[in-house]
C-alpha cells in the first residue's frame, strides 16, 4: 500500500499544479503568434508536447490525468480517518468534479453551425473545424449517408461503406491543401485521379491560426470501381463525385463540413433586425423558427441575441446572418451540445462549501484551543 | 512492484487509445427543405454600400485555381468577398450558387406543377402535385458519362424493388432534345402503394441530364404524358461565345 503513496504525493500536487501554471503560460504566449486552436491542441488536449521542437514535456492532458488520479489517491489515503475534515473532503470532491467535467465536455461536446434561409428547414448542424467523407447512393432532399470522420484518416487507412463493392485506402491526406490541375503539376503522375472538379493532385498548405479556415484534401485508391484507380476529394468539388462500381450500382462521394444529426427539424419562418438609431451596432437580431420535434409535435420558438433556445442538452444560439442580392436573409445559428454544463456550477459550489466549511472548522478548532488554554 | 506495473499500465493505456484508430463509419440522415423562391449567394453586408445591411459577416475566400467555368465563380460574390473571421457561410459554399447547368437550359412547366430550384448537381426539383410530394421529379446533370445506361436503370430497378439484372425496354425519343425514355414499373400486390419510375437521359457533350419522376404507381401514371412534355421541352439554350 506505501508504493502507492506516490500517486497520494502533496509533491505530485506540486508539481502538476506548477506544470499547469507553466502551460497556461507558455500556451499564452504561444497562442499570439500559433492562433489559439493550435495552443490548445499543443499544450492542453495533449499528453506529451514536444518543447523545441525536441525535448518531450508532459502535456495538459498528462497533468490533468495525473492531478486526478493524485487528488483521488488523496481523498483516500489522507482523509479517511473518520471524516474529520469535511470541508477538505468537499474540496477534493469539488476539484475532481471539475476535472471530470472538463474531459466529460471535451469528449461529448460539439459546436456546430446552422444557417437558414427563410422557409428553409434542416435537421443536421455543420461544424466549423472538422470534415467528414459522407457516401450515399441518392442525393435526395431526405437522405441516409454513410460517413467517416476526416480526423480519423491516415495514410494506408481503409475505408468500407455497407452494402458496396467499392473499397477506399487512403493515399494521401492533407489537413490544409488545395487541389492542382493538370496544368498546375510539374511532376508526371502514374494514375490521375478521378476528381468531380478535374484536380489531379494535391499541394499541401501551411496550417492556419484558424481552423475554420482550413480546407482538407484526401487522395483515395478505389477497388472494386468500374474505370477508376484513385480519386480525390476536396470541399472545393462543389458537387459530389459518382463513381460505378462493378456491379453497376453508382454511388456518390464528397468531402464535406461533419454533419451533426440534430434532435429537431427546424424551419426558419421569419428574420428580423434592428440597429441603435444611426449606427451600424445591431440593437436586436431574432429568428422566428418553428421547431418539429416528431411528425405531429411542433412549436414556433424565437431565437433571439442573448435568449438562446435549449433542447435534451443542446443549445442554439443567434449568432450572426447575411443577406442576398436579393434581399433573402439568412439566419445563422451557433449550435453547441454540452451535457456537462452544469458540472463547472456544482464543481465551483461544491468546492466553495468546502472552503467554507474548512475555513469555520479551523476557527472553531483555534477557538476550542485558546478555552483550554486559558 | 505493483507501483511499477500500475505505471507501466497506465502509459501503455495512454499510448494505445493515442494510436490506431479504426475508421468507423456513422450513419445519419440528413433533410433538408429548400425555401420557395431561389437564392442566390449572400453578399457581405458593408457600412460602405448599405449600414442597414451591415453585419458580422464574411465569406470564405474562393480558390485561385478554379475553372472559369467553376459554380463558385458563376456571378456569385464580389472580388472583395473573401475575408478572415467567423466564416457563416461554412458548408454552404456549394448550396447557394446555382450549378452552371442550370444557366443553359430552359423547360415548359406542365400546368399545376410546382418547381423548386435545385443545388448542386440537382438543377431542379418538380411536383407534379404539390400537396403530395412522394410524387418527385427531379433534374440532375452529371458531368460526363456519369455511367453506362445499363449502370443506372439496374440502379433505378433496385430502388424500386425490381431486380436490377432485369431487362428494360428503352425508348428513343426526340423532343427538343433527344433522349432515352424508361418506364419501370413494380406490380407487386403486396406493397401498399407500389412505386413507379420514369425517367429520361440526355446525353450531351460533357454531360449527362438525368430527369427522373419517381413514386407511387397512381401519381406517376397520371402524370406521364405531362413528364413526357417537360422531357421533350427541355431545351439547351444557345450561349453566345
Amino acid at each position: 500500500m506505501k508504493k502507492f503513496m506516490v500517486f497520494a504525493s502533496i509533491r505530485l500536487t506540486v508539481f502538476c499544479l506548477f506544470w499547469l501554471t507553466v502551460l497556461t503560460f507558455w500556451g499564452t504566449v504561444y497562442q499570439v503568434e500559433h492562433g489559439i486552436y493550435e495552443a490548445q491542441d499543443k499544450f492542453f488536449d495533449s499528453f506529451v508536447l514536444l518543447g523545441f521542437g525536441f525535448l518531450p514535456l508532459p502535456g495538459g492532458m498528462l497533468v490533468m490525468t495525473l492531478l486526478f488520479v493524485n487528488l483521488l489517491f488523496s481523498f483516500f489515503v489522507h482523509y479517511q480517518a473518520g471524516w474529520r475534515m469535511p470541508g477538505l473532503m468537499l474540496i477534493h470532491i469539488g476539484l475532481m468534479m471539475m476535472l471530470l467535467g472538463g474531459f466529460f465536455t471535451k469528449v461529448t461536446g460539439i459546436e456546430a453551425t446552422v444557417s437558414l434561409f427563410e422557409g428553409e428547414g434542416r435537421n443536421a448542424a455543420l461544424s466549423r473545424t472538422e470534415w467528414e467523407i459522407s457516401f450515399a447512393d441518392e442525393l435526395h432532399s431526405v437522405q441516409a449517408y454513410q460517413a467517416v470522420d476526416f480526423s480519423d484518416l491516415r495514410k494506408r487507412s481503409k475505408v468500407e461503406f455497407r452494402d458496396s463493392e467499392l473499397k477506399f485506402k487512403v493515399l494521401e491526406v492533407v489537413q490544409n491543401g488545395k487541389g492542382l490541375r493538370v496544368n498546375e503539376v510539374e511532376k508526371e503522375l502514374d494514375v490521375i485521379p478521378k476528381s468531380s472538379a478535374d484536380f489531379v493532385a494535391i499541394e499541401k498548405l501551411p496550417k492556419s491560426k484558424t481552423p475554420e479556415d482550413h480546407m482538407p484534401a484526401v487522395r483515395l485508391a478505389v477497388e472494386g470501381a468500374t474505370g477508376v484507380e484513385e480519386i480525390l476529394l476536396t470541399p472545393r468539388d462543389q458537387r459530389p463525385l459518382g463513381i460505378e462500381s462493378e456491379d453497376g450500382t453508382v454511388r456518390f462521394i464528397m468531402l464535406r463540413r461533419k454533419r451533426y444529426e440534430l434532435p429537431l427539424f427546424m424551419e426558419l419562418n421569419d428574420f428580423s433586425r434592428t440597429y441603435y438609431p444611426g449606427t451600424e451596432t445591431p440593437e436586436d437580431y431574432r429568428s422566428l423558427i418553428t421547431v418539429h420535434l416528431s411528425e405531429d409535435l411542433q412549436r414556433d420558438v424565437i431565437i433571439k441575441m442573448n435568449e438562446p433556445f435549449r433542447l435534451n442538452g443542446w443549445t442554439f444560439y443567434q449568432q450572426s446572418f447575411a443577406v442576398t442580392d436579393n434581399n433573402s436573409e439568412m439566419s445563422v445559428f451557433a449550435v453547441t451540445r454540452n451535457f456537462g454544463r452544469l458540472v463547472p456550477y456544482w464543481a465551483t459550489g461544491i468546492t466553495s462549501l468546502g472552503l467554507a466549511m474548512h475555513f469555520l472548522q479551523m476557527q472553531w478548532m483555534q477557538l476550542a484551543r485558546r478555552r483550554k488554554k486559558s | 512492484m505493483p507501483v511499477k506495473l500500475l505505471t507501466i499500465s497506465f502509459f501503455s493505456i495512454l499510448l494505445f487509445s493515442a494510436c490506431g484508430r479504426k475508421v468507423e463509419v456513422r450513419d445519419y440522415v440528413e433533410v433538408v427543405q429548400r425555401p420557395e423562391q431561389p437564392q442566390t449567394a449572400p453578399q457581405i453586408a458593408s457600412a460602405s454600400t448599405d449600414p442597414m445591411r451591415a453585419a458580422p459577416l464574411t465569406v470564405e475566400a474562393i480558390p485561385e485555381n478554379l475553372p472559369a467555368d467553376h459554380p463558385t465563380l458563376q456571378g456569385r460574390l464580389p472580388p472583395s468577398a473573401g475575408g478572415a473571421g467567423p466564416n457563416v457561410m461554412a458548408g454552404r459554399e456549394s448550396e447557394v450558387a446555382p450549378a452552371p447547368e442550370v444557366t443553359d437550359l430552359s423547360w415548359d412547366l406542365p400546368p399545376g406543377w410546382k418547381e423548386n430550384p435545385g443545388n448542386g448537381m440537382r438543377i431542379a426539383e418538380f411536383y407534379p402535385e404539390p400537396d403530395k410530394p412522394e410524387g418527385l421529379v427531379t433534374l440532375i446533370a452529371l458531368s460526363g458519362g456519369a455511367g453506362s445506361l445499363q449502370a443506372n436503370v439496374a440502379r433505378w430497378r433496385g430502388q424500386i424493388g425490381l431486380d436490377p439484372k432485369g431487362t428494360s425496354d428503352i425508348q428513343h425519343l426526340d423532343g427538343k432534345e433527344h433522349f432515352e425514355f424508361l418506364t419501370l414499373v413494380k406490380e407487386s400486390q403486396s406493397m401498399e402503394k407500389p412505386q413507379s419510375l420514369i425517367a429520361a437521359i440526355y446525353q450531351q457533350s460533357g454531360r449527362t441530364l438525368f430527369l427522373k419522376f419517381m413514386g407511387p404507381t397512381e401519381i406517376v401514371a397520371s402524370h406521364k404524358i405531362d413528364f413526357l412534355q417537360l422531357a421533350s421541352s427541355l431545351d439547351q439554350k444557345e450561349t453566345s461565345e
